[in-house]
Formats: C-alpha cells, structure tokens, sequence
C-alpha cells in the first residue's frame, strides 16, 4: 500500500530578510517528516546557503516556490522558479569563483549546501528551474557476521515482509564485507526496508523451506524510461536461482512502461542469457582503489528505432556502439556553421558523495572556458568522478563535444532512452586533456 | 510550462497506467534496421490474407459508398451470424475489432472498486481496459501454460464482475475442454461474467474444445468473443463480436458504441464467413509449418511451447528484445514475449513455408 502524501509548500519573495522564514521551514519540516536532529541541521544549512545565495546571485523579481516533500526515507526541498528573466550563469556552480582565492571558496554557497547534504541538483523544467537539495534520513548499518551457506534442496520466490528485507540486507552486507562492491543503501538494513515501503524501490527475494533468505534482487520502481536493478545477489549456490530472481523482476516490470533495465553496480556476473554489455567505465574511489564497472543492460520492450544527432568527432564512437548493440539510430551528423551562440553556457551539477555529474542547460561561445572552471574546482574538491551526459535527442547537446574531448573527457557508455533520446555518459580523464 | 491542469484533471488510475506503442509501419522499420524484405510474424495475422471473395469486394467497392454511414448495428452481419449459430440477431453484438467488444462488456459491468480477473501471461488487453478505466485486474499465474481455474476461483470475491479466459491461450495456445470449462462455469454459479474469448478457435481442430454456443442457454453468464481479424483475414479492416444471452447483450448493447464498424469491414465479414476452404486451407498450412518449425527447434536444440493457434512459442538463450532487434536486421519481425511475463520468449507466427524458412536461418545467424 502506498504511503500518504505528505508535502509542506511556500510562497515567498526572494529577499534576505526572509531567509530565517526558509531556515525555519527547512527545519520543522524534517523534523515532522521524522528526521534527527543532525539531519535536520544540515538540511537548515543548506536552505539557507541556497536561498543566500539565489538573492546574492540572481535579480529575480518572482516569488519562489518551497516544496518540502517527505520520502519516507529522504526529505526533498526543491526550490522552484520562473526563469524567463533570470541570468542562467548564476547555476554554473564555478561561477563568479577565483579559484586561486581560498577565501572565496567559502562564499561558494550552492557547494557548502551541497556538501551538507547527499545530493543536490538542478533541472530546467521548461520554464521553470527547479534547484533540489535531497537528505536522506540516518540509519544503523548492518550489522557484519560470518556468512554461512546453507544446503537446501529446493527454493521459491515470494513477496517479503520488513524483517525478511531486513535479513536480506543484513545477509548481503556480510556477503560482501570482503568485496565492499554492495551499493551503499543495502548497507543500511533499516533504510531499505523504508525505501521498499516508499514503493520508490521493489525487490524479489528467494527463499527455502525453512524460510531462509538465499538471496534476493532490487530495483527501482518508479524510474521513467530506464529501470535501474541491483543484484541479483546469491548467499548459497542454488542453479537456476539467479536466473528465477531475475524473471521474477522482468515479470513485474514487463508491463510496465519503462524501456529498459540497466545494473550499472557491474559487480555481478550477469548472464548473457539475460543481458547485453552496454560498457565499462572506471570509477575511482577516495582510497585510490580503481574498480572497472561494467554496465548491463535489457531492453524490456521491441525498439522502435530513433533519431540521434551527434558532432563529426564522435560519429565513429557511435557507429561502432550501435552496430555493437543492434539498436536501429538514424545518426545525424550536426556542426555549428557560423548561426548565433548564446555568450554564455551554463551547466547543473549534480554533485554526491564522490562523483559529480554534469548536465547542460545552455550551450554558449565559453563552454570550454566553463568547463575548465567546473573541472578545477571539482579537483580543488577531490571528487574523484566527474561525469557529463549528454542527451543525444537534442541536437545542441551535440555542439558541445569539441569543448569536452578538448577538456579530457571521452565516451564512456550509452544508456539506451535513459534521455529525450539515449543518453552518452563521458568520463573525465585528467590525462586526456588536449588543450 | 503547460498551461492546463493536468494534475487536476486527470484520475490517478490514467496517470499510473502505461500507454501502449504499437510498432512503427514496415517502411518506417525496414529503414530503420536497414532490411530490404520484412516478414511480419508478430501479429499471428493469416499468411494466406483475406479470403478470395473479400478481396473481390475490395476491387469493386464503389467510392460513393465511403460517404454514407454504416450500418450502425451491423445489421445483416448479425443475421448472418445468428442464422449461421441458430441464434436471435441480438445475441450479437459487433465492434470495432474484438478490442472494443472488450471495452463494452467491461463498462456495462463494472463500477468503481469492482475487479475483473484473468490470468498473468494472456493477451493483454482484458488487463489494460480495466486498468486504465479504473478497476482492479487480478492476475493468476499460469499452471502449466494454461489458465488455472481452481487459482481463479479462489480470487472471486465479492466486487469480482468479470473472469476473462483466453481459450486457447494467446500466447501458450493452451485451452480448456468442454468438461473443464461447463465444470468452471458451474462453480462460478452465475455470480460472474464469464467470457470466453475465442479469438483463434477457428484454428482448433481437437475434438474436446468446448462448443461455448451450446453452453449459452444453461449459462446466460457466459460471454464469447470472435474476431474476424486471425482466421478471416481481416485484421486491418477491424471487426469482432460477442454473442451471449439475450439479456445480457441487452445490457451491453447500453455501452456500445454504434456505428463504429465501417462498411467494407461488414461486407467483408459477411463474404468471409461463407468460404470455408479458406479455413482449411489455413489450417492445412498451419499444421505443416508447425511440423517444420517443431523440427527445427529440436535440430536446434530449442525449448518450445507449440499448442493450437496460427503461432508458437520459442525460448532463447538470449534476451527477447535483443533477438528481436537482430532478427529485424535479418528481415524478420516477431513478438517479444517480456511484455507477456515470459522473458527470453519469443512468439513466432505461422507463415508460408517461405517466411518459415526465413525465419530459421535468422535464428540460425543469431544465435
């Protein structure tokens, strides 16, 4: 059963004055949406640094729109606003900043708000920009014990309760304490559980007689297009019982209206009897440890082909993937032939733990210039991944790789419909920079 | 930013539905996957087409006609068909393919918090009517390939309107004998519709199928749906029916949308119905291209699930969509069976040998 909606929302002008008001709000509302105390702080912190900053950085004359909306697991506030007026150069988040000056560092207020919390992004949704900080409430981690195989004869696939999602969690952190290749949610026994009730994520778990969990798999259900999964993670050796997990997953979403199934944890050994290799790209972790992640992929339903544009510099790139992965594009080669250019570009950063992920908003004459900036102060940051995606339904888009290979970044995987059209996930190299 | 209400407006049973796209036209795809010829055998369409004198409709069909309404009952269709059954001309209702007869019976029964239920892995449309009109669809697994009966039951409860049964089974081909089927209806006790959806009965020939028409005067809550679209031929013109009791097609004639079945589609039927040597001739190609496909699948080493109908089943070693995607290179279009709950299937339909042949080899290469 669904959980109730529950969301707190606020008008109000963009002037300082109000900003203890925003402060306030941000507070009470993760209180009342069950959030600690230390959350709460941090989620107060990043309201004010935000709203600072948008009355610092942009002329808006609008009133601004707060929606605190709770997650079970997370609370989300976004910040919405009309742009038609707005100078869209204050989202840049390198904006205005000499990165030489320590100093002005500190008055970086979309980055202290980003640290304080786990994610923050922006989106250009048509006429209005919606800035969201995302918190997510804090949980006791599983606790490790030794794993134990179990023998068992027989296993069948059922709906599991909150303390099986628990056990499952528990199970499959002290599977992993060696490998530490598990994604961090299913780290936390108690955050799973809500995320599962949140009906944001589903999961099939399979058990034996006894009613022992030997293993499981997660996905996220209320993605759009493309329908992230995680697993399936096996706690005994069973045949055929990887392959039950995951038709118990393909059964529930085949009807759905998403495209396709993408496990991009690439920790699994995931059979060729079910999934494509869409491509590996290399994540580094603060510890310096390297791990090649190997995205899999499914198309869930008969691909009806599509249009894609690209720059000339990366039409080898996508021929060979798509004659790769059999997906019919129409690729359509675009180049800018000397029509106007917005001055400036502008780019969200989705920015979490260890990686950030770039998105454009507004191609301009100076993405090169803005990349580097984002780039030297993502390093100055220590984030060890940075991503850019490019949408390669919207012809623009295309314009702007001349600028990212130059800057070092190069293809890395395309997600099929993850976008308007597929999307292209590059990757920063430091190495590769060419100009 | 749009500027309507679309939060407002629309009820959350339509915002949680998932539309449906069918399959782009052939010019559309063969461009796009680069084949020069496409065999179509997603659609479990008659290879042999619209029987002969059909055809010869279409030729002299007199344009002037294009601008008159229908008949909005299909007027002589129904006698045809109830003098063809024994049967009364109002025990007949016609729509716009069987899709719409779907629709009415749905909405001549169903209110807010009723439920229909089917099974899991059947044809999907009994499922998305309901659904995106605002009623529960429960869905009971199959058992064995086919509809489970006693799994059925124990769904019933007392908002249950509605029990829809494939028969046979699209995909699985799979169907309930007349002992199983007068067995369920007497359980059911008249507390629900059942409908009996026929859609590719023309195409059994094994003695125990049930008779439904026979069934109609002891169970007056029984329902059954043919199409003229499989055997007849006549998928893009859009026509089937349902006959049941006089007064229950009386309620169901309340929600039906007349006039909805075009001219040529009515004279059509009404010609197709009388050749029976097109029946045998496709059943006579169904059952040897079967013959051919179920050896090659066992030269192939394939596992397979061939029952009645104009189609088989195929389970592969490889993801269903991405067979699809490299069958489509080779000039081959089949259904991918994720959508049905059965991943790594494919449904193949029978065709003349030539396409068969075609098919094989595709498998072959990508494989």
């Amino acid at each position: 059963m669904p959980f109730p909606k529950n969301e707190i929302v606020m008008e109000l002008s963009l002037h300082p004055e109000n900003l203890p008001v925003v402060m306030n709000m941000a507070e009470q509302a993760a209180l009342v949406f069950g959030m600690q105390s230390k959350d709460t702080m941090a989620l107060r912190l990043a309201a004010e640094e935000v709203f600072s900053y948008l009355c610092t950085h942009t002329d808006m004359q609008d009133t601004i729109r707060l929606e605190c909306k709770k997650g079970i697991y997370y609370i989300q506030m976004d910040f919405i606003f009309q742009h038609s007026n707005l100078d869209l150069r204050a989202f840049n988040i390198s904006t205005d900043i000499n990165l030489e000056d320590d100093s002005q560092l500190e008055e970086m207020g979309l980055l202290i708000a980003a640290r304080s919390i786990d994610r923050l992004f922006l989106n250009d949704e048509q006429n209005r920009m919606v800035l969201s900080l995302y918190k997510e409430k804090s949980y006791p981690p599983a606790e490790i014990s030794t794993p134990m195989s179990r023998n068992t004869t027989e296993f069948f696939i059922k709906p599991a309760g909150i303390e099986d999602l628990k056990s499952f969690c528990q199970l499959a952190a002290s599977f992993d304490k060696d490998t530490q290749e598990l994604p961090v949610f299913l780290r936390y026994p108690g955050k799973f559980a809500d995320m599962i009730y949140s009906g944001e994520y589903q999961a099939a778990l399979a058990f034996d007689q006894q009613q022992a969990i030997l293993g499981g798999i997660v996905w996220k259900s209320q993605a759009q297009r493309t329908i992230e999964f995680y697993g399936p993670y096996l706690f005994t050796r069973f045949d055929g019982m990887a392959e039950a997990l995951i038709e118990s997953c393909l059964e529930q979403i085949g009807r759905s209206d998403a495209v396709g199934l993408v496990n991009r944890c690439g920790t699994v050994d995931l059979s060729e009897k079910y999934f494509e290799k869409l491509g590996t790209i290399q994540y580094l972790h603060n510890d310096d440890k390297v791990l090649d992640i190997t995205a899999y992929y499914r198309q869930l339903c008969e691909d009806p082909g599509q249009r894609i544009w690209t720059h000339p510099d990366l039409l080898p790139y996508l021929q060979s993937q798509y004659q790769r992965l059999f997906l019919p594009r129409e690729i359509r080669p675009v180049s800018n032939m000397g029509e106007y250019k917005h001055a400036h570009s502008v780019f969200s950063s989705e920015i979490g733990h260890d990686q950030v992920i770039l998105r454009p908003l507004l191609g301009g004459e100076d993405t090169a210039a803005n990349l580097k900036g984002h780039l030297q102060l993502f390093a100055r940051e220590k984030i060890p991944n940075i991503f850019f995606e490019i949408d390669l339904g919207l012809a623009w888009h295309a314009e702007l790789v001349p600028a990212l290979l130059c800057q070092g970044f190069k293809p890395g995987l395309i997600l099929p419909y993850a976008g308007k059209a597929d999307l292209l996930l590059m990757q920063y190299r430091a190495g590769d920079v060419t100009c | 930013m749009l500027n309507v209400a679309l939060d407002h407006l629309v009820p959350s049973y339509i915002n949680n539905f998932d539309a449906y796209i069918p399959s782009k036209p052939d010019p559309e795809l063969k461009k796009m996957f680069g084949c020069d010829t496409l065999y179509r055998l997603n659609n479990n369409e008659n290879p042999l087409g619209t029987p002969p004198a059909a055809q010869e409709l279409f030729q002299k069909f007199n344009p002037a006609r294009a601008a008159i309404y229908p008949s909005g009952d299909s007027y002589y269709l129904r006698e045809k068909l109830a003098d063809k059954f024994s049967l009364h001309p109002d025990q007949i209702l016609v729509g716009n393919g069987a899709n719409e007869v779907i629709a009415f019976v749905i909405n001549a029964f169903c209110e807010s918090g009723d439920n229909i239920i089917t099974a899991d892995k059947t044809f999907a449309t009994y499922e998305w009517i309901a659904t995106f009109s605002g009623y529960e669809a429960r869905l009971v697994p199959l058992k064995e390939y086919a509809f489970d009966d006693q799994a059925m039951l124990e769904q019933v409860d007392a908002r249950s309107k509605i029990i829809f049964i494939c028969n046979p089974n699209n995909p699985t081909g799979t169907y309930w004998n007349q002992e199983k089927l007068v067995r369920f209806l007497d359980q059911v006790d008249g507390q629900q519709i059942v409908v009996v959806d026929e859609a590719y009965c023309e195409f059994v020939e094994k003695e125990d199928f049930p008779d439904t028409l026979s069934l109609l005067e002891k169970y007056p809550n029984l329902i059954i749906f043919r199409t003229f679209s499989k055997m007849y031929g006549l998928a893009g013109l859009r026509i089937g029916y349902l006959i049941g009791n006089l007064e229950v097609v009386n309620i169901i004639r309340k929600t039906c949308v007349v006039y909805s079945v075009n001219t040529i589609a009515q004279e059509a039927a009404l010609l197709a119905l009388d050749d029976q040597e097109h029946v045998i001739r496709t059943r006579k190609l169904v059952a040897e291209e079967k013959a051919y496909l179920r050896q090659e699948f066992d030269r192939l080493g394939l596992s397979y699930v061939i029952n009645e109908g104009n189609y088989v089943m195929l389970k592969l070693p490889i993801s269903d969509t991405l067979a699809y995607r490299k069958l489509m290179r080779e000039g081959v279009m089949v259904r991918t069976m994720t959508g049905f709950r059965f991943p790594n299937y494919i449904r193949v339909t029978i065709a003349q040998h030539e396409a068969m042949e075609a098919f094989i080899r595709g498998l072959e290469k990508i494989l």
